[in-house]
C-alpha cells in the first residue's frame, strides 16, 4: 500500500507565558545571535519535553517533539493520549492553522480537516447559505456543494428549516447541518477532531456510520483524534499513542487503546488511606483505612485478567456501635455506573461492635470485560442513608485474554461478559 | 500517479508557505471571496434598523457639519465649488478609504476564531472586505450623484470631463493602498498591540493631510505643497474633483506616483502577512 502522510521529524514549539511582554526585546536577542553571530537559538532547548506538572527550566516548551510515523493510504489512525500530550497540535499542523517549528509533513493528496463543526456559519443567514459557506471554506468548489446540496439536506434533517437563518436553530440543529457539510467532504485525508461529542445519540450513530462508509468504502485516509475510546475501537485500524508530545507506540488500536488505559492506571489499584489527609471516607467514628482490587490469591502489582476471580480488599476501623454497611459503584471507562452491589445482612451482620474490620468482595472470574473500571464508595448507615461517599476511589484494568492465548482478540461489546449457561438438545 | 508530478503535492514544513505571494491560491478560491462579500453584505443590512436608508443619510450628515465647520466658520474655499458637492466628494472617497483601511488592519483579530480552526488563503479576508464595502461606497456615492445632479439642475456651472474615466483607477488605487497597508498594520499588531492606538491616531490625522476639506489649490506654501504632494491619496481625490467638477489639479505623474506606492504597499503588505500568518494562531 502506498503511503498517504508522511511525518519526518516534525516538532512543535510554544512559548509560555504572556507572549506580549518582552517580546520585542527577546526577538532582537534571538535575531542577533542566530543572524549576526551565527550560533545556535537559544530560545530554542533541545530535549525539554512537555510535561505539565514539572516546572521546565525554559519559557518554551516542545507541544511535539520529534514525531516521526507514516500513515498508510485507506488506514483510519486514532491519536489518543492525555491531555496536554500534544493530539491537537498535531492536527493543527496538519490543517495548516499553524506550522510546525522544525520538521517536514508530507501528505499524498488534499487534506480536509474538521477541527469543529460548522465554522464560519453565521447566524443572520439562512441553513442553505450556510452550507455554501461552510463548504466553501473547508474547501469544497462551488460545483460540488451544489452537486450535493440535496443530499447533504437530507443527511442533516433540517429540511424544513433550511430557508431559515441559523440562529433560530436549536443548538442540535446547527451541529447536525455543520456535520453534514463535514461528511460530504471528499478530501483524500480526512483530519477529524472530537467533533463526533455533540449532538444526540441517534445522529452520533449516523456520523460515526458515515465515517465508517467514508474510511471503508471509499478507501479515504482519516486521523481521528477522540477521548472516546468506543468510538476509537469502532472506527479506527490503527493506533497512535501520544505522551509528552513524543510518539509513545503506534499499532493495531486495541492494543494501543488497552496500552493507554492501562498506563492510565495501573498504580491506582491500590489505596492507603492511613496517610492520607483529609480523606472522603474518613469521620471521627469511621475511618477507612485500606482499599484495594487484586486477583484473588495475588498482590496488588499482578495483572488481572478475565479469566481471574478478582476481589476488592477493604480494611477500615469503626469506633462506635453503628449499623453499617458498605455499597459500592463499579463504572466502565465512559464513567457510567455498570452496577451497584453492597453485602449487608444477606452476607453479614450490619450491627458493628467498635474495631477493625476486613471486608473482601469477589467477582468470579469471566464477570468483567477487559477493560479499566472504577469504584465508588459509599459507606451506608441503616441501610438508608450514605455517611460518607468518595468516588473513583481505586480504578483496575481487567487485561484481555492475550496474555494466556498470546493472540489478539477483538473486544467482544459490552462491559460484562457472564458465561450463562447455554442448554441445546437435537430435536429430530 | 504521473510521473512528472512529484507523490506528496501536501508539504507542510516551517518553510512551506511565504514563497510567492500566494496570488495564485487566492484567485483558486474566488469563489470563497465572493461568499464571504455576500455574507457582509446581507449580515450588514439584517442587523440595521434603517437597513440601506442608512448608508444615503449618513454622508449627508459629516456633509453639513464640515460645510458649518470648514466652510462658516473656518471659511477654507473649495475651488468655486459648491460646498456641499465638494465636501461629499472627499467624504465618499474617504469613509471607503478609511473604513477598508481599519478593517483590513484588524484581520487577524477579527478573523482568530476562524483562523484557529480551518486553513484557507488568508488573503481571502482583505479581498473581500474591500469589495464588499464597495456596496456601501456605491451607495454613498449614490447620495453624491443625486446632490451633484440637484445643482446642475440649478444651472451651477459644473463641468465633468474625460478625467472622470479614471474613477475605476482611482478606486483600485484607494483598495490597494487600504489592503497593503492594512496588512502591514495588522501582521505588526499582533505581536505589539500598542501598534493599534498609535495607528488609530494616525488614520485621523491623515484624512487632514490629504485633501478632502480644502482643495489642493489652497496649500499656498510651497514645501508644504511638496509634503502633500507626497501622499499617495492627493492625486486621488484631486484627480477626482478634477473629473468631477473641472476644478482641482491633476497631473499624470502625480497619480503615477500614488499607483506607484499602491503597488510597492502591496507587495510589502502581503509578503508581512504571508510571514505571519504560519504562526499568527500562537502568538494570540
Amino acid at each position: 500500500m502506498a503511503t498517504a502522510i508522511e511525518f519526518e521529524h516534525v516538532s512543535k514549539q510554544y512559548r509560555l507565558g504572556l507572549v506580549s511582554t518582552r517580546t520585542l526585546a527577546h526577538d532582537i536577542r534571538r535575531f542577533w545571535i542566530t543572524n549576526v553571530l551565527h550560533k545556535e537559538d537559544p530560545y530554542l532547548k533541545i530535549g525539554e519535553t512537555n510535561d505539565r506538572a514539572t516546572k521546565g527550566t525554559s519559557e518554551y516548551v516542545w507541544a511535539l517533539r520529534d514525531i516521526d510515523f507514516k500513515v498508510e493510504q485507506g488506514d483510519v489512525v486514532g491519536i489518543i493520549g492525555k491531555n496536554g500530550a500534544g493530539k491537537s497540535t498535531l492536527l493543527k499542523l496538519l490543517s495548516r492553522v499553524t506550522g510546525p517549528t522544525t520538521g517536514t509533513i508530507r501528505a499524498h493528496g488534499r487534506i480536509g480537516s474538521l477541527l469543529e463543526v460548522g465554522t464560519g456559519f453565521h447566524g443572520e443567514m439562512t441553513g442553505r447559505e450556510n452550507i455554501f459557506m461552510n463548504g466553501a471554506i473547508l474547501g469544497m468548489t462551488r460545483k460540488e456543494i451544489q452537486a450535493k446540496l440535496d443530499e447533504i439536506i437530507d443527511f442533516s434533517g433540517c429540511e424544513r428549516y433550511i430557508d431559515t437563518p441559523v440562529k433560530r436553530y436549536s443548538s442540535g440543529m446547527t451541529v447536525r447541518l455543520g456535520f453534514a457539510v463535514a461528511a460530504f467532504l471528499e478530501p483524500e485525508i480526512l483530519v477529524v477532531d472530537e467533533v463526533l461529542a455533540v449532538g444526540d445519540a441517534e445522529f452520533q450513530k449516523k456520523a460515526i456510520g458515515k465515517m465508517k462508509d467514508v474510511s471503508q468504502g471509499e478507501g479515504r485516509t482519516v486521523l481521528f483524534v477522540s477521548h472516546n475510546m468506543t468510538s476509537i475501537r469502532s472506527l479506527c485500524t490503527t493506533g497512535v499513542l501520544l505522551e509528552k508530545g513524543c510518539v509513545k507506540q503506534i499499532g493495531q488500536v486495541d492494543a494501543i487503546v488497552s496500552m493507554y488505559l492501562k498506563g492510565d492506571s495501573e498504580v491506582f489499584n491500590y489505596k492507603n488511606f492511613e496517610n492520607i489527609v483529609g480523606s472522603a471516607l474518613r469521620s471521627p467514628e469511621f475511618d477507612m483505612l485500606e482499599i484495594g482490587v487484586r486477583k484473588k490469591g495475588g498482590t496488588y502489582d499482578d495483572v488481572m485478567s478475565m479469566t481471574n476471580d478478582i476481589e476488592v480488599y477493604m480494611r477500615y476501623s469503626l469506633k462506635v456501635k453503628k449499623n453499617l454497611q458498605i455499597t459500592l459503584h463499579v463504572k466502565n471507562e465512559q464513567g457510567e455506573a455498570i452496577f451497584s452491589c453492597s453485602g449487608g445482612d444477606r452476607c453479614y451482620p450490619c450491627e458493628h461492635d467498635p474495631g477493625e474490620y476486613e471486608q473482601i468482595m469477589l467477582f468470579p472470574a469471566n464477570f468483567f470485560n477487559w477493560g479499566t473500571y472504577a469504584l465508588d464508595v459509599y459507606i451506608v448507615e441503616d441501610r438508608e442513608h450514605s455517611i460518607l461517599r468518595d468516588y473513583d476511589v481505586v480504578t483496575f484494568t481487567v487485561a484481555n485474554r492475550a496474555h494466556e492465548i498470546g493472540t489478539f482478540m477483538g473486544k467482544e461489546p459490552g462491559d460484562i461478559t457472564p458465561q450463562f449457561e447455554f442448554k441445546e438438545k437435537m430435536l429430530n | 500517479m504521473k510521473s512528472n508530478k512529484p507523490y506528496y503535492d501536501t508539504v507542510i514544513s516551517p518553510d512551506s508557505y511565504g514563497r510567492g505571494l500566494g496570488l495564485r491560491e487566492l484567485w483558486q478560491k474566488r469563489y470563497l471571496v465572493w461568499l464571504f462579500v455576500k455574507r457582509d453584505i446581507t449580515v450588514q443590512f439584517k442587523q440595521t434598523i434603517f437597513g440601506m436608508g442608512w448608508y444615503f443619510i449618513a454622508p449627508i450628515f459629516s456633509m453639513v457639519m464640515y460645510i458649518v465647520v470648514f466652510g462658516r466658520i473656518a471659511g477654507i474655499p473649495t475651488d468655486d465649488v459648491p460646498q456641499p458637492v465638494f465636501y461629499l466628494s472627499g467624504i465618499c472617497l474617504w469613509e471607503y478609504f478609511s473604513t477598508c483601511l481599519s478593517s483590513v488592519a484588524a484581520t487577524f483579530s477579527t478573523n482568530a476564531g476562524l483562523y484557529g480552526k480551518v486553513y484557507f488563503p488568508r488573503l481571502v479576508s482583505p479581498v473581500s472586505v474591500v469589495i464588499s464595502k464597495l456596496f456601501r461606497f456605491s451607495l454613498q456615492l449614490g447620495t453624491f450623484v443625486m446632490v451633484y445632479l440637484l445643482f446642475v439642475f440649478k444651472g451651477v456651472p459644473l463641468r465633468p470631463n474625460i478625467y472622470l474615466l479614471l474613477f475605476p483607477v482611482l478606486v483600485l488605487i484607494l483598495a490597494g493602498i487600504a489592503i497593503g497597508l492594512g496588512l502591514i498594520v495588522t501582521s505588526l499588531t499582533t505581536k505589539y498591540r500598542d501598534l493599534n492606538n498609535f495607528f488609530g491616531v494616525f488614520v485621523s490625522l491623515w484624512m487632514y493631510a490629504t485633501p478632502i476639506v480644502y482643495p489642493l489649490s489652497y496649500v499656498t506654501n510651497p514645501t508644504l505643497h511638496k509634503v502633500m504632494l507626497l501622499n499617495p491619496l492627493t492625486a486621488v481625490t484631486e484627480t477626482f474633483k478634477y473629473g468631477a467638477f473641472g476644478a482641482g489639479v491633476f497631473s499624470w505623474s502625480s497619480l503615477a506616483y500614488s499607483f506607484g506606492c499602491m503597488l510597492v504597499l502591496l507587495l510589502v503588505g502581503i509578503a508581512m502577512f504571508n510571514r505571519k500568518q504560519k504562526y499568527f494562531i500562537d502568538t494570540i
